[in-house]
C-alpha cells in the first residue's frame, strides 16, 4: 500500500522517533511504514490520521492487487 | 491480573519458569526412583537455567523497555509490527526445523546416517536448533523491514 506518511511527517516537523512516541510504536515501525514495507493495523492508521488531522485515505492509498 | 496487560517477554518468562519447575520436579521424581544418569542431570541443568534466565528477564525487561537495545537482533519493544514479525519468524523457524527433522528421519531410516545418540540429546538439539533459527529469522525479517 502506498502512503504519504513521510511527507506529512516532514510537513509537521516531526522526527521518526517523535512520531513513533506519539502513536506508541517503535521507530522501526515508522521506518517500515514510510518505506511501504508494512501495512498498519486499522488502529494504527486511525492514530496516525488523528495526529495528522486528516482521514486515513489522505495518508494511505489503497491499490487493489491485480 | 489480565494476561492481556503483560508483554510477550513477561509471558514467555512465566511459561519458561513453569517449564523449569516441571523439569526440576521431573528430576526430583526420577531421583526418588533411583535414576541418576547424565541425562537426568542435564534436565536439572536446563531447568535451573530456564528458571534463572526467566527471573532475570522479569527484572531486566522493564529496564529494556525504557532503554531499548538498538544493535541487537532480538527486538525488545512490543508493537504490532514487531509482534507480527516475531510470529512470522517463529512460523518460519518451526517449518525449517520440521524440514530438517524430516530429512534426518529419512536419512536415519534408510541407514545413510547412524545416530547412536540418546534421544533426549536429540530433542535438546532440536530445541536449540529451533530457538537459534528463530533468532536468525527475527534478525533477517527485522533487517528486511528496515531496508
Amino acid at each position: 500500500m502506498k502512503n504519504k506518511l513521510k511527507l506529512l511527517r516532514e510537513n509537521l516537523g516531526f522526527t521518526q522517533d517523535q512520531l513513533a512516541t506519539l502513536v506508541d510504536v517503535s521507530r522501526q515501525t515508522i521506518i517500515s511504514l514510510e518505506r511501504e514495507k508494512y501495512d498498519p493495523s486499522i488502529q494504527l492508521a486511525f492514530k496516525l490520521s488523528k495526529i495528522f488531522s486528516c482521514t486515513i485515505e489522505d495518508i494511505f492509498i489503497f491499490k487493489e492487487e491485480s | 491480573m489480565n494476561s492481556k496487560n503483560l508483554n510477550s517477554e513477561i509471558k514467555g518468562a512465566i511459561v519458561n519458569i513453569l517449564m523449569g519447575i516441571f523439569g526440576v520436579l521431573a528430576y526430583l521424581y526420577g531421583k526418588e526412583k533411583g535414576i541418576k544418569g547424565a541425562e537426568s542431570l542435564t534436565v536439572l541443568a536446563v531447568a535451573v537455567m530456564l528458571i534463572g534466565i526467566s527471573i532475570l528477564t522479569l527484572f531486566i525487561s522493564p529496564y529494556l523497555k525504557k532503554h531499548p537495545l538498538k544493535s541487537i537482533g532480538r527486538v525488545n519493544k512490543d508493537d504490532e509490527m514487531l509482534v507480527a514479525l516475531r510470529q512470522k519468524a517463529s512460523h518460519r523457524a518451526f517449518h525449517v526445523t520440521l524440514i530438517i527433522l524430516f530429512a534426518l528421519v529419512m536419512l536415519t531410516a534408510t541407514g545413510i546416517i547412524n545416530l547412536n545418540i540418546n534421544p533426549c540429546y536429540i530433542l535438546f538439539g532440536i530445541l536449540v536448533l529451533m530457538y537459534s533459527l528463530d533468532i536468525i529469522c527475527i534478525t533477517i525479517y527485522s533487517n528486511k523491514s528496515m531496508n
